[in-house]
């Protein structure tokens, strides 16, 4: 049982360097559309995991997701306009989003059930009427430039996916530690959870924190690499999105949120370029297909795929 | 009074206004047993839930280890040596039996510590699910599934354990070795390395009941009418009507399986 775990692993491992020797080549094989649409779908991968991280592991189905990406990337646009570097602007990006996340999280993470994803919803649509209306702060829906001065494509893309790689490594040591397996206590029993002397709600907070400064950084990385963020960051539907591809590319995984963002990244390009109003329509089929027939998600059934691939330990 | 390790006074609950516990006292000492029974409604759940600080009191107190802890948040009560194991299985249903006492027995947030993980392995010895470890706790049979609350329930190397009806609905083997493992780590002489200070646990089994507790109370309508050792309990008219029909409702019961 041992050794088949671990040959799974090895096998796992083997292909996700594969896929990263794959990405590292990528600017010299793909064109410029190309190279900004896998920057886009990692950046919207690092996001969807920052959502997973509250939902499939801390069991809170929040739609107030995008109140952080939004805060993260207008916290870029002022650090950028104070003169500050990327690093610093990123890591501000980060902490501002945190604290967002800790104070949102005190907030919300009392209440249970169809409540708390009613409030999160109405908390995301607050924000965005917020962001809209403060045209002063925010330049409202038509937005603002930030002054990020010019990077190459391929640099963009480098630093973006190098930030994802650490944060996939920096989530997989996360959830595989005792503060991980807390989180999963919470999401799977959270009475038994406080019985064995665990506080339920300060777990719950730190997962929002931790949720919350990802997505800021997620947010954070679409406006540097855009060059551009409006009141639209914040919009319930970037919420929307979050739970989509998490659901599609498989909650409580590292690599599944990923992998749905990636997904439907490249289905939207594609079918906006052929027929505009389908993708909907196929986001809502494989969104049912996703909780019927392969509820582990996308990432879910590649597994599977890789575990019966040359299936002699089966 | 020194060696009192919990007292109870005037506890009691409503919910909506109906009296779920009235008004009971009583106290444990340290290494004691409690055996408590009563029909079914009778409030031994809400006693130990009242207890454990899962729900909040309606009137009275409670005192561990001479502090007051009435109405603590639950897990600030777990904290202080208080482990209180529901009536129904509670685990973590897609977490393996391994991380299920993993999680009850870990002490730091940020590294896996090498006693945690010889606790866990103690444990899992202890409970005979050692075979188990891998099985996600969802597959596990009922019996199981209970062997696997009280590991969880004694990780925390608790001084009072709360059992609510440890061996309810589960087949003679795993009953009788839920009630092996109470029974010793309850007493003082084989106790070890997760001795208990104090138990008390409800049962609907009468033989139980009245051989293994050093003392029992019966519980009616929310309230503690008759006290004391078993011996003497068992002879109370009111216990051993209850105890007449209980045997037919067992008898029956028996009849289904
Ligand atoms: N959450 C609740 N809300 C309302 N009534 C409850 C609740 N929990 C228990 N009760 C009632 O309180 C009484 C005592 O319940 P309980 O303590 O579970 O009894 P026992 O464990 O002895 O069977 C019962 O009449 C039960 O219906
Ligand atoms: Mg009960």
């Amino acid at each position: 049982m041992k050794t088949k775990t671990s040959r799974d692993v090895r096998k796992f491992i083997a292909i996700m360097i594969l896929i990263l020797a794959g990405l590292g080549v990528l600017p010299f094989f793909v064109g410029r559309f190309h190279v900004v649409l896998v920057t886009e779908a990692l950046i919207l991968g690092v996001y969807a995991l920052s959502f997973d991280l509250i939902f499939g592991y801390g069991g809170m189905l929040s739609f107030g997701q995008s109140v952080f990406f939004g805060v993260g990337a207008y916290t870029i646009l002022y650090s950028f306009k104070g003169g500050l570097g990327l690093g610093v602007s990123l890591l501000l990006a980060v902490f501002v989003a945190g604290i967002f996340g800790l104070l949102v999280g005190s907030a919300v993470v009392r209440v249970r059930g169809a409540k708390f994803f009613l409030i999160t919803l109405v908390g995301s649509i607050l924000f965005y009427l917020l962001a809209l209306d403060n045209r002063w702060l925010t330049g409202g829906s038509d937005g603002m430039i930030v002054p990020t001065g010019f990077s190459g494509l391929a640099e963009n893309y480098y630093l973006v996916l190098g930030i994802s790689l650490s944060v996939i490594i920096f989530a997989t040591v996360l959830v595989n530690s005792p503060l991980g397996l807390v989180f999963k206590m919470i999401r799977d029993n959270e009475r038994r959870a406080g019985l064995l002397g665990y506080s339920v709600g300060r777990y719950k907070v730190t997962a929002f924190a931790i949720g919350g400064g990802l997505a800021g950084l997620a947010g954070g990385l679409y406006a540097y690499t855009t060059g551009f963020a409006s009141a639209g960051f914040f919009h319930w539907t970037r919420s929307a999105d979050a739970v989509v591809w998490t659901i599609l590319g498989g909650a409580g995984t590292v690599v599944g949120p990923f992998v749905g963002a990636a997904l439907l990244t490249f289905v939207r390009e594609t079918l906006s370029a052929i027929m505009g109003n389908i993708y909907p329509v196929i986001v809502g089929v494989l969104l049912i297909l996703a909780v019927i027939v392969f509820p582990g998600g996308l990432f879910g059934l590649l597994k599977g795929a890789v575990r019966n691939f040359g299936g002699s330990d089966e | 009074m020194n060696d009192t390790l919990l007292e109870v006074r005037g506890l009691g609950k409503r919910y909506a206004g109906f009296p779920a516990l009235n008004g009971v006292d009583f106290s444990l000492r340290s290494g004691q047993v409690k055996g408590v029974m009563g029909p079914n409604g009778a409030g031994k759940s809400t006693l130990l839930k009242l207890i454990a600080g899962e729900i909040r009191a309606s009137s009275g107190s409670v005192f561990f280890a001479g502090h007051p802890v009435t109405n603590l948040p639950v897990d600030r009560i777990s904290n202080r040596g208080v482990s209180y194991m529901p009536q129904r299985p509670s685990c973590f249903p897609s977490l393996t039996v391994e991380e299920n006492v993993r999680g009850a027995a870990q002490t730091s947030l940020f590294l896996s510590r090498a006693e945690d993980e010889s606790i866990v392995r103690a444990l899992l010895e202890l409970v005979g699910l050692r075979e188990r470890a891998g099985t996600t706790a969802v597959e596990l049979p009922f019996g199981d599934k209970r062997l696997l609350d009280v590991a969880m329930a004694l990780a925390g190397k608790p001084r009072l354990l709360l059992a609510d009806e440890p061996t309810a609905g589960v087949d003679r083997d795993a009953s009788e070795k839920i009630l092996e493992l109470l029974r010793k780590m309850s007493s003082p002489d084989s106790r070890g390395e997760f001795g208990l200070d104090g138990l008390i646990f409800t049962e609907h089994d009468r033989e139980i009941l009245l051989d293994f507790p050093d003392e029992v109370g019966f519980l009616r309508a929310g309230e503690l009418i008759v006290e004391g050792s078993p011996e003497r309990v068992k002879h109370e008219g009111v216990v051993q009507n209850y105890l007449a029909d209980h045997r037919h409702f067992d008898d029956r019961k028996e009849d289904l399986v």
